[in-house]
């Protein structure tokens, strides 16, 4: 058994909800290595309530535990709510319309063991379409010759001017959040950048395991990103990216008034 | 007693107590690691070891055995023990040989096996690489025409082969050691392609096809494998997740054994003359691959099949059945092998010319108490 918690995050009823959910509760039931634990994470939504009860959760009921949030239910809230509940020393996530890749959980522990001195492990993110078309990869360019200082890791500098990296899968070390906090809810659209800003601000080791852990459906109708893509123009936008270089330096969720 | 007679007679009373000299002769790759000298030089460690004087032979006094402004020496590609063994010079008249010792010619150098016809000493051919084995030698012209029937050879299809041209060689099979640090890498190995190519333009072109063909796979990181000092390259390997291997004339192909000794997949070219690691011509004259590594005959086909091995390492699926003939492949050609080979064979060619040695002395003794019994009786 891992010594790895799968938090999976839901806070509301969508079309297609309970397709998205399947797939995403199989790809944790095919992992070569079972979690200790898969935590749901929901809102108190009746809907979403009814539909966790009637869910068939296959073999995953061995292990599976929901957990109602009552306070924030925003993306990073239900994150830092499934945190909380944790038990192991490493967690990761999943989101409720992704899938992890069947050897995700096996490659972190297999470089938890090797590199235990790293807080955070990213996978290569294999980007899809709704319809599951590829798109692209994210994350694989710190394999890249001369693009970080050091092959695999990804350091303040190269987030300083690369901001594209997605940390959907990451597993990560409770203690770091313990140390330097959560996922920043004042945060929007940035919230990713600034976490790894963060970590990397305080000496955590962030490494990229170069294996395919996560498949993310990008685009896709109803997601939290297509929502800021539809609702932020691009001087918002700017205002998050440049938001995220100020906030990375304090470890509290400080409010943030949005200005032009 | 004549003087032919005592010498010989002093002759095997050296090669009865080890008192005899065996001289590699090699070239100064001028601090470029290159696999045959590394091999060379690891019999001359051995036979050190085991007790005979063994030495490397080179033509010029200025033989690079350590790194200055032009770049590496022996001692640093190869290792400090390795510059220490016994050096000699032809320029500095230190090749002094008689009856008893013995000049290893590596295969390309016909011209020293012609120079050399009128020494007294034993001479052999190290054959290595056999593409190179008719170089200096004119039309119809054999090693035997100058005096040298032994040769010894990494591989029975080397053997095969040189016995094929050269009827009536008589032929030692000797396989490389690989040295005991190829390992296996004890953490996950790298998105690292190591690259092994006799012609460096193979190398350019498959990577610019392979990033041309395959830019979601532009992280991947190509690594000429040449010019590295042994230990380095080693520890390079090890980090790879997959090695490419082009030689079309190679006699034997250290780089593939290397990089299943250290768990790397290789990818590779088949060469001209099937190394038997590789695989078998069986009765019907087809030629059976082993599962030990992926062999194409397609050069062109090369790029495609690296960018399948990427997306096989991305998913951790590279398949059992080629990790498990890697690893079957991987328990031979141990230094220890090398050693005990290295003693059998050796041992085997200094009683050969013991042999040798007693025969011609017998016969001597035979013409000389003949001639003397005739002597007697004209007086």
């Amino acid at each position: 058994m891992s010594k790895i918690t799968v938090i999976l995050p839901i806070h509301t009823v969508q079309n297609n909800t309970e397709a998205y959910l399947k797939r995403a509760v199989d790809s944790v039931a095919n992992q070569k290595t079972t979690p200790k634990e898969l935590l749901i994470v929901h809102s108190n939504e009746t809907e979403l309530k009814e539909l966790l009860t009637s869910f068939d959760w296959g073999t995953t009921k061995d292990y599976v535990r929901l957990v109602e949030n009552t306070g924030d239910t925003s993306f990073q809230g239900q994150i830092n709510k499934g945190v909380e509940e944790t038990t192991t020393e490493y967690f990761t996530f999943l989101e409720c319309d992704d899938e992890l890749s069947t050897i995700w959980l096996e490659s972190g522990e297999e470089y938890i063991s090797h590199y235990p001195e790293v807080g955070v492990f990213l996978p290569i993110v294999f980007e899809t379409n709704p319809e599951g078309q590829f798109i692209s990869f994210t994350n694989e360019a710190v394999w890249a010759k001369d693009f970080s200082e050091e092959m695999g890791y990804i350091d303040n500098n190269v987030l300083q001017n690369f901001a594209n990296f997605n940390f959907d899968g990451m597993i990560v070390k409770k203690e770091v959040i313990d140390n330097f906090g959560g996922l920043k809810t004042n945060m929007k659209l940035t919230f990713t950048y600034e976490f790894l800003l963060r970590m990397t601000y305080n000496s955590v080791p962030v490494k990229v395991i170069p294996k395919l852990g996560y498949k993310h459906t990008n685009t896709r109708e109803g997601s939290l990103f297509m929502e800021y893509k539809e609702t932020m123009d691009p001087i918002q936008s700017r205002f998050w990216q440049n938001q995220a270089k100020k906030e990375y330096f304090w470890s509290e969720d400080r409010e943030i008034t949005y200005e032009q | 007693m004549s003087e032919q007679v005592e010498n010989l007679k002093t002759a095997l009373s050296k090669i009865k107590s080890k008192d005899f000299g065996i001289y590699f002769y090699t070239i100064d790759t001028k601090g470029n690691p290159v696999a045959s000298v590394a091999n060379i030089y690891e019999h001359v460690k051995v036979l050190n070891e085991l007790g005979y004087r063994a030495y490397v032979l080179h033509q010029q006094n200025d033989y690079k055995l350590y790194e200055d402004e032009n770049g590496m020496g022996i001692a640093n590609w190869l290792g400090e023990e390795y510059a220490n063994l016994p050096h000699a010079s032809i320029e500095a008249q230190q090749l002094q040989v008689g009856p008893s010792d013995f000049l290893i010619i590596p295969e390309a150098f016909g011209g020293l096996i012609k120079e050399t016809q009128n020494f007294p000493c034993k001479r052999i051919v190290l054959l290595q690489a056999y593409e190179y084995m008719l170089e200096d030698l004119g039309l119809g012209e054999s090693w035997q025409q100058f005096g040298v029937n032994d040769v010894i050879t990494t591989s029975n299809t080397q053997k095969d082969y040189v016995e094929s041209v050269f009827r009536g060689t008589n032929t030692h099979v000797l396989p490389v050691g690989i040295p005991d640090y190829f390992t296996k890498n004890e953490k996950p190995k790298k998105p690292i392609v190591a690259i092994s190519a006799r012609d460096k333009r193979e190398i350019l072109k498959l990577v610019k096809v392979f990033y041309q063909k395959y830019p979601h796979y532009k992280f991947i990181t190509f690594r000429d494998m040449s010019g590295m000092a042994r230990e380095t390259f080693a520890t390079e390997l090890r980090d790879s997740f997959l090695g490419v291997w082009v030689d079309d004339l190679a006699g034997f192909g250290t780089f593939p054994i290397e990089c299943m000794k250290t768990n790397t997949p290789v990818v590779g070219k088949i060469p001209r003359m099937v190394p038997e690691w590789m695989g078998y011509t069986d009765e019907n004259g087809n030629t059976q691959l082993n599962e030990n590594g992926v062999w194409t005959s397609n050069l062109n086909a090369l790029p495609d099949i690296v960018a399948t091995m990427v997306g096989l390492y991305l998913e951790g699926g590279i398949p059992q059945n080629l990790t498990n003939g890697m690893e079957e492949t991987a328990t031979k050609y141990t230094t220890e092998e090398l050693r005990n080979n290295v003693e059998t064979t050796y041992t085997n060619i200094v009683n050969q010319r013991q042999v040798e040695l007693e025969t011609l002395l017998t016969r001597l003794e035979e013409t000389e108490s003949t001639k003397t019994e005739t002597e007697v009786t004209n007086n």
